[in-house]
């Protein structure tokens, strides 16, 4: 089992960056990891408010969620167009939870818990990583910006040299007819330019954007990273929201957003389906949730493999964990006072 | 202490009175070409923020009759009509317990919204656009009136209209009767792709395969279409806007959040309220217009909780020179008169308000046709159990319909009809599920044998809905009575309301036509109409009941002439050159389609029009 930390680390460039059609597939295979990795942590924080409590903060936690799911389709777009495969639905893609997240040289633990400060701290982390103390390093990667300013260079120069071509398997672009909602949108990838805009949405919205922004005295609205997550996530934590003109280190200044921490299911850190008996009720649940989301990690892997009505399943499958996920949640875990949760392992893991 | 009444003010362009359908796209299509618009709302401010709409999802989640009107309460100010007020009418009593003040002798059963929003807020999204006989009852058919426009003239509008509300349908497979699709569509497509069509619909299409039924001594094939419907689904990327050539659609969810609302994925509430905003709401529009500035100054103003009490004219030319209009805490707090002015007026207030408003102020009178033809569609059920489960209560109030009926040479005789397939069960013919599992445990059923009996019963049940077209007689109509006040002193409707033989002969064919359907496709028929039903009627000896079916139309006609029309084909009053009546109310007929889409059409119509005349 190796964390999203270890693989990034682990990919291996020569000198002057990526230079292969194969080293690019495996780079973009692993940014859609990524991406898949922040699902289970917002879908626990989300998940874990009390229906109609905590609206603003819920809403803002559940954007994020809908573009994290964009940003995995918007990777399997470029991944595809430069005749790669991506692949969802495997033992050693789906994260094992607690897990590590790179952070400039250390890499911090992402837990799956519930709606909390701590778990916001966490979310802030996870979209806006330190700076790194170094420049890229030939053992791989310490940043996420890193990784995707690699990703993006190695697009440039294999597309300069024409090493790839980007009209590889168009049947299997997601397309704005399959996915629609949140502020992004779907880029259909054919060609360097579109390529390059799917990332640039990814690195906008998400885990890319530079450390720097933090020093920025410019209006947010100005520097085009107003929607960010890293300032819908600010804004639950300075429990206010971000008005017109200010800055990101100026912080919100907007009306007050109020969070009631306490309008929370509470759920217990990190669960396990280990945890208790085969056959017994509660594991069995555990058991159904986990291959309810095995199910949809299938259904997107083969919509993006091609097998376009696959994308139409994914949407009441996501109903459906959501509905198991709030049941388990609504179970003593007999763990204090706490209750149970998702714990997001492969179906029949051993513990 | 009373507040201060503000002077006239001479600001706007346009003063238009109601925030609904017609009212937002006007406010719209009037900001975009940088024109002042004041809208005044009778009714609360609809709120379309996160909390203020779990407010209203709330409200009607509570409500124990789930009634079209039960998210969107009246305010004492501006009542509104409920469908739980309606009773039988005693000849020579007219029944005043409601909002409306009836005379019958059949009860008017329909309702609407006084709020921002109207009754949008809980149409049921069905988007039909009239057919091209519709527009000519009076010289294809010799009945009913023909209008000063033809389907060919409106279609640009329907165009419009579908890319505003956000269509999904398949134009390929419109089997529409007596049309010439190619003339029709042209090469249109709608801008979303159908919604799939549910399974019950498809298991009665499957079982009617190859089922004729006579009709005035003719054959007629019983098929079964999908729908357009104003509910987001899949954007078609094929879809070309035929105004500006754009090329794809852009979904719009929740009002001014991008962020929120979902395509249809199946509750079955749309009529009052989609929990995930996937059905078209005005208040997308009016969200848009009001989002529209000039110089920094937004070009729309909305003032909710203002009643327009009167519409005021210089007598020498006809002009209109002010709306006066009473605005009202929801306290109990003292209200206000004030008057505002404009270059351009227009009410847009529904149907039956629009009327009351004219007719309060004594306006339009001259052909004595305001008021009159008063329409809707009375709708008969009839409901069974399927002989297999087919799984009702799924998917949007109906996605399709057996559209067969909607013309033909029969129309000289009786009503066309048009039949939605339900898809919530007996809910609205029989208050499922609550009644019958009341009935079940009254039984003496409970436990393993009271969910077998409701796992058997409730997956087969299946209800038609008959809706007949009604056609305009002066008969039908609202007129106000000083003795039948509202709160605020103003006259409530008065309503007088015929079902006529037209409609009873289409009823008498209809039911024959189920009985085959019922023959051919297995059902148990559990229909059953009872004689202390406010919607009871007879014809020929035998009983029917029908419903309201919330599409009120017809009040304030236009057509070719002042003679015989209250309007001219751009719903300017003839009486009145710079007044406008946009809404329901300006449609000589509407045939057998819901009039959300055609008011919605007819309004772009009157938009150009009163641009032209600001110029």
């Amino acid at each position: 089992m190796s964390t999203i930390t270890q693989r990034l680390r682990r990919l291996r460039t020569s000198a002057g960056g990526i230079d292969t059609q194969a080293g690019l597939a495996e780079h973009l295979q692993v940014a859609m990891e990524l991406e898949l990795s922040t699902l289970p942590p917002y879908m626990c924080a989300l998940y874990s408010i009390v229906d109609g409590a905590n609206l603003e903060a819920a809403g803002l936690v559940r954007s994020v969620l809908m573009e994290e799911m964009l940003h995995v389709s918007l990777a399997a777009n470029v991944l595809n167009a430069i005749g790669g495969r991506p692949v969802l639905a495997r033992r050693e893609v789906l994260p094992h939870y607690p897990t590590a997240l790179p952070d400039s040289d250390q890499s911090f633990t992402v837990n799956l818990q519930k709606f909390s400060r701590e778990a916001i701290a966490t979310f802030l982390r996870i979209e806006l990583p330190a700076a790194p103390s170094a420049a890229p390093q030939a053992d791989g990667y310490h940043t996420i910006g890193q990784f995707y300013g690699a990703i993006e260079n190695g697009l440039k120069r294999l597309a300069k040299s024409r090493a790839i071509t980007f009209t590889h398997r168009p049947e299997c672009q997601v397309e704005a007819s399959d996915y629609y909602n949140g502020h992004g949108r779907i880029i259909t990838v054919n060609s360097l330019e579109t390529a390059l805009e799917a990332l640039n949405e990814i690195r906008h919205q998400g885990e890319g954007i530079s450390h720097s922004v933090m020093e920025d005295n410019e209006p947010l609205d100005q520097l085009g990273y107003n929607l960010a997550h890293y300032f819908r996530f600010m804004e639950i934590a300075e429990g206010r929201r971000f008005q017109k003109g200010d800055s990101p280190r100026g912080g919100p200044t907007g009306p007050l957003l109020p969070v009631d921490w306490n309008a929370v299911r509470n759920m217990v850190p990190n669960p396990r389906a280990a945890w208790y008996p085969a056959g017994s009720p509660i594991r069995r649940q555990m058991d159904d949730c986990n291959a309810c989301f095995l199910l949809l990690l299938q259904s997107l892997e083969a919509a993006f493999n091609g097998d376009k009505p696959r994308f139409r399943q994914a949407v009441p499958l996501m109903l459906e964990l959501k509905q198991r996920i709030t049941g388990l949640m609504n179970i003593p875990s007999g763990i204090a006072d706490t209750m149970l949760g998702p714990s997001f392992e492969w179906p029949g893991s051993p513990a | 202490m009373p507040k201060k009444s503000r002077a006239p003010s001479p600001e706007y362009d346009v003063v238009i009175v109601g925030a609904g359908v017609a009212g937002s796209i006007l406010a719209l299509e009037l900001a975009k070409q940088h024109r002042r618009v004041l809208v005044l709302e009778a009714g609360r401010s609809t709120r379309d923020d996160e909390d203020g709409w779990r407010t209203i999802l709330d409200t009607f989640y509570n409500a124990l009759a789930k009634v079209p009107n039960s998210p969107y309460p009246p305010t004492a100010s501006a009542p509104q009509p409920d469908v739980l007020q309606y009773n039988p009418i005693t000849p020579g009593v007219p029944d005043s317990a409601g909002y409306f003040v009836q005379h019958g002798p059949q009860t008017f059963s329909s309702d609407y919204t006084r709020s921002k929003g109207g009754t949008g807020l809980h149409w049921l999204g069905t988007t039909l656009r009239m057919l091209p006989s519709d527009f000519r009852m009076r010289s294809k058919y010799g009945v009913g009136a023909d209008w000063p426009i033809a389907y060919e003239d409106l279609k640009p509008c329907y165009e419009r209209a579908e890319h505003e509300i956000g269509v999904a349908g398949a134009v390929g497979e419109q089997r529409l009767p007596g049309v010439n699709a190619k003339r029709f569509w042209g090469d249109y497509q709608f801008p979303m792709q159908k919604l799939p069509d549910s399974y019950l619909a498809r298991r009665l299409a499957a079982r009617l395969d190859g089922l004729k039924v006579p009709l005035q001594g003719k054959p007629f094939p019983v098929y079964v279409t999908p729908t357009p419907q104003g509910r987001n689904s899949t954007p078609n990327p094929d879809y070309v806007n035929p105004q500006t050539g754009e090329r794809g659609f852009q979904p719009v969810g929740t009002p001014g959040d991008p962020r929120r609302g979902e395509r249809c994925m199946g509750n079955a509430s749309c009529v009052p309220i989609c929990p995930v905003q996937a059905k078209y709401s005005p208040l997308r529009t009016l969200h848009k217009a009001q989002a529209l500035t000039s110089e920094g100054q937004p070009l729309v103003r909305l003032q909710c909780q203002a009643v327009a009490s009167r519409v005021l004219t210089d007598p020498a030319t006809g002009r209109v020179t002010g709306i006066e209009y009473i605005t009202y805490d929801q306290n109990g707090g003292p209200t206000s008169t004030q008057a505002v002015r404009a270059k351009t007026y227009v009410v847009a207030a529904h149907s039956v308000e629009t009327a009351k408003l004219l007719l309060i102020s004594g306006l339009a009178q001259q052909s004595d046709q305001l008021g009159r033809n008063l329409m809707d569609h009375p709708t008969m059920m009839t409901w069974g159990l399927m002989p297999e489960p087919v799984w009702p209560f799924r998917g949007p109030g109906s996605t399709n319909a057996i559209p067969v009926f909607r013309d033909g040479a029969f129309r000289s005789e009786h009503s066309a009809f048009v039949v939605p397939i339900d898809n919530w069960g007996w809910n609205w013919c029989a208050f499922a599920p609550g009644a019958q599992l009341g009935e079940w445990v009254g039984q003496g059923l409970f436990g393993r044998q009271l969910r077998r009996r409701v796992a058997r019963d409730f997956s087969r049940q299946i209800c038609l809905q008959w809706e007949f077209e009604q056609l305009g007689e002066a008969r039908n109509r609202v007129t106000i009575d000083p003795r039948f006040r509202d709160a605020l002193g103003l006259p409530r409707p008065v309503i007088h309301y015929t079902i006529s033989d037209y409609v009873r002969k289409a009823m008498a064919a209809a039911a024959g036509i189920n009985a085959a359907i019922c023959r051919q496709a297995g059902i148990q028929d559990c229909t059953s109409y009872s004689p202390n039903s406010p919607g009871y009627v007879e014809y020929e000896g035998k009983g029917y009941v029908y419903r309201g079916c919330g599409h009120l139309v017809g009040t304030h006609r236009m057509g070719a002439g002042p003679h015989d029309s209250v309007t001219d084909s751009w719903m300017r009053c003839w009486e009145h050159p710079n007044l406008y009546l946009v809404g329901c109310g300006a449609m000589p007929t509407f045939g057998t389609s819901n009039p959300t889409l055609t008011m919605a059409a007819l309004t772009y119509r009157a938009a150009d029009s009163i641009l032209r005349d600001l110029v």
